[in-house]
């Protein structure tokens, strides 16, 4: 397993597709977070696409938690694409997807 | 308070400064052992053991026992985000709100929900969360009830060929969402099982390859130590771990207790199908 991570984003119109590829976790954070800083104001929808991640641990959970929160507050919703079957469970098992679900559900 | 600050901040000697942070590192790290690391309760018709092993000098992982009013024993095992002097400070305010919790509560899944309304504002201030397994073992009817703030749901060793994840239930983790509540479920446990609850610092910890541990090499060590005493699994558990890694240095910490059951006579389990409480 590498201990690096690649971000990079794509825009489509409101859309922004945020690619995330190796390990996201205490040491790799901050390539992220700053990804999610620059998502522009007015965006509609953030994809954040997982096919190519291969480990999260909490830090990149709580990444991913503020930012669900973040898109409550700011108007935008969010998916988890591609996400592997292991860091599904993982997620899961948090309670990431029923968190996302709750607070966009609140929002519509 | 004033002129000490002001004389720390004019102290130019870096060394001086480096030597005060060290033993205020160190006082917290003997406060938090002391209080993480304390001695295991002695129960009735059961062996119980507990320890953590903090990937740096102070961690974030969790483990507390309470001694309820009607002779159950309260387990609870978490994993505050992060790792560090943060995850830390954040793992005192777990504490507190899980002593607290366990005063006026009935079972594991109100615990949690009391504890979530506790600690929620603070944890999303901080942009933190815990998980946290919150279990009540009941050693007169030989029964686990348990709730799960997204934590890892404990491994059930029934025998040395038999280990079973306890049953899902759901349970988002504290800091997750507000006013949301907890259920509980409750399975009977038989003479000599064991209750394996951890964190994620033992299935997640990583050999010089990048290989990690694993569940299923977790269920094996469990199983090759089934006829132990809570105390020797829990050694064979971390040396298991150590030869992995090949002592490499902990990436997480690595928490778990135990419990095995001694009834002294053999009982109907009822594993597969836990009454659900609601």
């Amino acid at each position: 397993m590498k201990d690096t991570i690649q971000v990079y984003k794509e825009i489509d119109g409101l859309f922004c597709t945020i690619y995330v590829d190796g390990v996201l976790d205490y040491a790799t954070m901050d390539s992220f977070i700053e990804e999610i800083k620059s998502i522009e104001r007015g965006t509609e929808k953030v994809i954040i696409n997982f096919e190519a991640l291969e480990f999260i641990d909490s830090t990149g959970i709580g990444a991913i938690i503020n930012l669900v929160h973040e898109a409550k507050d700011k108007r935008f919703s969010i998916e988890l694409e591609a996400v592997r079957q292991e860091i599904n469970d993982v997620l899961g098992t948090i309670g990431v997807f029923e968190i996302l679900e709750t607070l966009q559900k609140e929002e519509s | 308070m004033f002129k000490r600050e002001l004389s720390y901040l004019n102290n130019e000697n870096n060394e001086v400064v480096k030597k005060t942070l060290e033993r205020e590192i160190k006082v917290a790290q003997k406060i938090q052992m002391k209080l993480l690391n304390g001695p295991n309760p002695e129960v009735e018709n059961g062996e119980i053991s507990g320890v953590s092993i903090p990937a740096r000098l102070i961690g974030g992982d969790y483990y507390d026992f309470y001694m309820l009013p009607n002779g159950k024993l309260r387990i609870v095992i978490g994993d505050v985000m992060g790792k560090g002097i943060p995850a830390a400070m954040l793992m005192i305010l777990t504490r507190g709100a899980f002593r607290s919790a366990s005063e006026s509560t009935q079972g594991p899944g109100e615990t949690l929900t009391a504890m979530n309304q506790a600690i929620y504002s603070d944890l999303r201030i901080l942009g933190s969360f815990v998980t946290v397994l919150c279990a009540d073992w009941d050693p007169n009817k030989a029964t686990l009830t348990y709730a799960s703030a997204g934590h890892n749901l404990p491994l059930i060793v029934c025998s040395e060929v038999e280990i079973n994840e306890a049953p899902k239930i759901k349970g988002v983790m504290l800091g997750g969402l507000p006013n949301t509540s907890y259920q509980d479920n409750t399975l009977s446990l038989n003479d000599e099982d064991l209750v394996f609850f951890y964190t994620d610092g033992i299935t997640e910890a990583q050999n010089p390859d990048g290989e990690m541990y694993k569940i299923d090499r977790l269920r094996e060590a469990l199983l090759d130590n089934y006829y132990a005493e809570v105390q020797e699994i829990e050694d064979s558990i971390v040396n298991a771990i150590d030869e992995f890694t090949e002592s490499l240095d902990q990436k997480d910490d690595i928490t778990m207790v135990l419990l095995k059951v001694k009834n002294g006579d053999t009982k109907v389990a009822s594993y597969t199908s836990p009454v659900i409480n609601s």
